[in-house]
């Protein structure tokens, strides 16, 4: 890979890979990369939306019933988090877009800081809905809707376990990523202090950026759809 | 190259971003507010006598979606991005819309013919003959189980198929 | 006399280490030829013993004295899909056999059953399953049964996620992508190596899963085979398996993807490409679209059998239907990530072996894209059967019929390119010419299987296994072959002996019809799919001439494909210096060194003539030294 042939110009930036013609040509690769990542993300998220629209379909009544289970502020306290560090995130890449780096460190560990929050919500939603026994599938523990203690569900619901199949599965899926954009973001932050990025080259943070939008937006739809309607 | 060259790309500043939080923030609320404390079908009802279903849902669903599009619009750049990337995310939402839509015929209408088969079949009297002649079975119930267990009668395959049909129906 | 360049890609470096660690797409493109065609001649080692095993009725291997027994017992009950309930239920029909083909009918209930040897066999001669009989007899005649079930499902994995999957777009795609658009290498090296790794583990995991355990679930993986039978470790193993090649799969086309949209060489738009380009795109698409589906529907599939999660379980108020749905949203538009690389290479070998301009480049361009998205919207045409809805039948059956429209465009396109051409009939030409034969059959029988009534007369028998063989075989593998002679010369920089070659392509073809063609006959006259064993039936005279001549096809086309390894490994390192443009061919990869050096060309290249424009630009100006035309 050494001898590339040097028809970079005169100044070329050291990030730039040896088969690209110049920094924009680069920038946009890994932004059309991540792009099309995403979407494979979007249709892997889909699979289990599929899930719950079908299901949801053949039995409203049972979902309508086990999502009074669920805790209402904690998934509202959660969806705030998440749209917080999304600005947070976007005046980060604003910021180093602006060749301000100080700032963008500044922000990437505000973002890092709220996906923490969130995460610590998330377990403790978890272990609540364990003690409860509200496992997914067979190992569902919980005589509740049966006994007809829980408020607002008039009728005895069929297979509520399923309810929370879903819910962990999207859940579950869903905070696995939050870890792996702040993993991400952690690492960006980190090369951000030590000067990698400027307004010339930035891509990672960029990317990490519309990762963490995505994952925003999962959870934007994830939440209406789990613990409102 | 690509068709997008400007080397210094339109940098919103960072009131855009404020806006837009602040905006979610509210959407956020509101979609709390509505799918816990209201129930719009009877409110609509008794203030102006429409009968409407599913309202709650409808609203909630459609503050998240604005949501979804202010988030994809200025957070993800795709407002001012080339619009190459507009073109990928929104293609790749149409595919899994095929997959629901494609999916639904089947899960929304499975078993109707099988009952409307089964209703002909009931009213055109088969069933009887068939009780009559075990062994003509298999003729019709073409999917039946191993042969040589069904011989003990048509009742039993006749109330399979009945439940068979019902099931299906969800 | 031709002479290879002094420094290419293969010497530029030495050791074990430097092709390990490589970044450039020509040497990747290689480490993924060695290990996909190794899987392709493995596979194929599994298709011979399925064949000998068919090829008279009566078990062949681990017959014990299980067969005579069991007449003495009951009359002819000597198989046919008889065993233990797992067994007979995988036979039934929902599983392993290879590309997709309209594999399967589970029945909903989970009850599956051998529907087509009832119809063909009259009650007082055929008994599927004596619950009398001894467990001492159950275990040896499952023996012979299980063995026969791994081995089709050996074949089936290994050739559908192991070899047809990876075989165009991972080894003739990344050789010849940046050198056709003129770039120095892929968007994403690093990703390219990753992708490889990725396929070696994916590949380790399912074949050990296989091979260690009792994997009976075929290569659908439906529902209930897949949560209740064989060993819970080597189901999920598999099904992670699957799970790692998908994402080798969806990044090598997100890696494509981008290298076409960004990296093409200056003044190269869009329709001056050549048309394995936009194959490759249209399969790129496929494979980012379509693969996270199965990913996700591998992840629900472990969770239930792990966890139990209910969603695909009815018993748990799941729907194991549902999994089917999943599974072929996947697994059908993956039939076209197997073809369209197909089609891309048939464009290159009609037009630079009859030396004509392609017809129609643009209606070939986007009935490769329209392939690929209608290919999203027809999967349930495999699943007539399963008790879907009948609407979503019809629905299914409808759009179906709507494939043929691209596909005849491009048929009709290069019969059309080929009329008036100085056709040559080199190796490449022949298996072009093959193909263009064999795909019309097989592309004609998919019409008889997506018309929804005739379905279900032909449902799991083989016809269905000799439609997609034809289009598989025929079709994508018969384009492979032909691609990889074609560019054989400039991969290594040397050519094989053609009369060697012409022979085994011979011996392919005829081999091939003779496996293949029996087989419509088989299934339209009710051999079911799936059977080790097929004595005892209505016809088994008819069945066992068929078989016994498919069988002697498929040692015919083992022969052909034994020979065509020989020629070209030797001629990979012994075979005469090819020279830098052999065929005469017009498109940027004939404008550099065979083999290429590591920068892909000597010079950056720039367009100076479309790859087609034989009429207005003569082979011989093409020169490595300019990349390009050489200068006057």
């Amino acid at each position: 890979m050494s001898q590339a042939i040097d028809d970079h110009g005169p100044r070329q930036h050291p990030a730039l890979a040896h088969h690209f013609n110049d920094m924009e040509q680069q920038h946009e690769s890994l932004k059309m990369g991540l792009w099309l990542f995403l979407v494979t993300e979007l249709l892997l998220f889909g699979g289990l939306f599929g899930v719950y629209v079908f299901f949801r379909v053949w039995h409203p009544e049972m979902f309508a019933g086990a999502s009074k289970m669920l805790n209402t502020w904690l998934g509202t306290l959660n969806a705030f988090v998440l749209i917080a560090s999304s600005v947070t995130v976007a005046l980060a890449v604003r910021c180093i877009r602006l060749d301000q780096p100080k700032k963008t460190v500044w922000y990437l560990l505000a973002t890092i800081a709220f996906a923490g929050v969130f995460m610590i919500v998330k377990y403790f939603e978890y272990t609540h809905k364990f003690h409860a026994g509200l496992f997914p599938g067979e190992n569902f523990n919980n005589l509740d809707f049966a006994l007809g203690k829980v408020e607002g569900v008039v009728a005895p619901i069929q297979n509520p376990h399923v309810f929370f199949s879903i819910y962990f599965g999207m859940t579950g899926l869903h905070s696995l990523h939050v870890l792996g954009g702040m993993f991400f973001l952690t690492w960006a932050a980190w090369r951000t202090s030590k000067g990698a990025y400027s307004s010339e080259y930035y891509s990672p943070v960029e990317l990490g950026g519309l990762y963490w939008h995505f994952v925003d937006l999962i959870w934007i739809y994830l939440f209406p759809l789990l613990y409102l309607i | 190259m690509s068709a997008h060259s400007d080397k210094h790309p339109h940098v919103p500043p960072a009131r855009v971003y404020y806006g837009v939080g602040a905006i979610l923030f509210i959407l956020t609320a509101i979609t709390v507010v509505t799918g816990k404390c209201l129930q719009l079908d009877s409110m609509v009802e008794e203030v102006f006598k429409l009968k409407f279903t599913g309202l709650n849902l409808i609203l909630v669903m459609a503050a998240a979606t604005i949501e979804a599009v202010l988030v994809a619009l200025f957070f993800m750049n795709l407002l001012y991005d080339n619009k190459m990337y507009m073109l990928i995310f929104v293609g790749s939402l149409m595919f899994l819309s095929f997959f629901f839509i494609l999916t639904l015929f089947d899960t929304v209408h499975r078993g109707r013919v099988y009952a409307e088969r089964d209703t002909i079949w009931t009213e055109s009297g088969i069933y009887d003959k068939l009780r009559a002649n075990p062994g003509a079975v298999r003729s019709i119930h073409g999917h039946d189980d191993a042969p040589g267990s069904d011989a003990p009668g048509s009742d039993a395959a006749h109330d399979e198929q009945d439940s068979e049909a019902e099931g299906r129906d969800h | 006399m031709n002479k290879l360049p002094e420094k290419h890609f293969i010497n530029s470096s030495r050791g074990i280490k430097s092709w390990l660690l490589t970044m450039d797409h020509k040497r990747i493109a290689i480490l993924y030829m060695i290990m996909v065609m190794s899987a392709f001649y493995v596979a194929g080692i599994f298709a011979l013993i399925v064949r000998l095993e068919l090829a008279k009725p009566g078990a062949l291997f681990f017959k014990d004295t299980v067969i005579e027994k069991q007449v003495d017992k009951s009359g002819a009950q000597k198989g046919s899909g008889a065993a233990g309930s797992t067994v007979a239920a995988d036979e039934a029909g929902t599983g392993p056999e290879p590309a997709g083909a309209e594999g399967a009918g589970g029945d909903e209930t989970g009850v599956a059953v051998p529907a087509a040897a009832e119809q063909t066999a009259p009650d007082n001669q055929y008994k599927p399953i004596d619950p009398g009989m001894s467990g001492d007899d159950k275990a040896r005649m499952a023996k012979s049964q299980v063995f026969y079930n791994k081995m089709f499902t050996l074949h089936g994995v290994i050739m559908v996620f192991l070899f047809i999957i990876p075989s165009v777009p991972a080894i003739l795609g990344n050789f010849l992508l940046p050198l056709m658009i003129g770039a120095r290498d892929v968007a994403f090296p690093r990703l390219n190596l990753a992708s490889w790794y990725l396929y070696l583990i994916g590949a380790a995991f399912s074949v050990f899963a296989i091979l260690h355990g009792t994997v009976d679930t075929g290569w659908t993986f439906y529902a209930p085979y897949s949560t209740q039978t064989g060993g819970n470790a080597t189901v999920i193993m598999i099904t992670m398996g699957v799970f790692i090649l998908g994402f080798s799969s969806i990044f090598t086309g997100l890696n494509f993807a981008v290298t076409i949209h960004k990296m093409r060489a200056p003044g190269i738009g869009w329709f001056d490409m050549p048309l394995f380009v936009w194959g490759i795109y249209a399969t790129a698409l496929v494979q980012i679209l379509a693969t996270p589906v199965i990913g996700i529907t591998m992840v629900l599939l472990v969770l239930e059998r792990w966890l139990g999660i209910g969603i695909f379980d009815p018993a748990l108020g799941g729907d194991p239907v549902l999994f089917q749905h999943f599974f072929w949203f996947y697994s059908h538009p993956a039939v076209y990530i197997m073809i369209l690389p197909g089609f891309a290479i048939i464009n290159e070998l009609v037009t630079v072996h009859s030396r004509r301009h392609i017809f129609g480049y643009k209606a070939i361009a986007f009935s490769s894209v329209a392939i690929a998205m209608l290919g999203f919207m027809v999967w349930g045409h495999h699943m007539f059967v399963s008790g879907q809805s009948e609407f979503s039948s019809m629905v299914f059956s409808f759009i179906t019929v709507f494939i043929g429209i691209p596909s005849g465009i491009k048929i009709f396109n290069w019969v059309a390119t080929l009329y008036k051409g100085s056709i040559a009939w080199t190796t490449p030409m022949l298996y072009a010419a093959s193909f263009l034969i064999l795909f019309t059959i097989g592309g004609l029988t998919g019409v008889h299987l997506g018309a929804l009534g005739t379905n279900v007369h032909l449902h799991d028998t083989y016809f269905v296994v000799a439609h997609f063989h034809y289009v598989m075989v025929g079709g994508t593998v018969i384009a492979f072959l032909g691609g990889l002679h074609h560019w054989w010369p400039k991969i290594f920089g040397r050519m094989y002996n053609e009369l060697w070659a012409k022979i085994a392509c011979g011996l392919v073809f005829f081999g091939f019809n003779m496996t293949f063609f029996t087989q419509f006959y088989l299934g339209s006259q009710g051999m079911p799919r799936r059977y080790h064993d097929y004595s005892g039936m209505l016809k088994t005279n008819l069945f066992e001439s068929l078989h016994g001549f498919s069988s002697w096809g498929a040692m015919v086309l083992g022969l052909g494909l034994l020979i065509i390894a020989i020629y070209l490994i030797h001629a990979a390192f012994k075979g005469e210096p090819a020279g830098d443009n052999p065929w005469g061919g017009l498109s940027l990869e004939w404008a550099t060194t065979s083999p290429p050096p590591t920068e892909n060309f000597l010079v950056d290249p720039e367009y100076t003539h479309g790859p087609y424009d034989y009429d207005r630009v003569l082979p011989e100006d093409m020169s490595s030294e300019t990349a390009g035309l050489r200068k006057v």
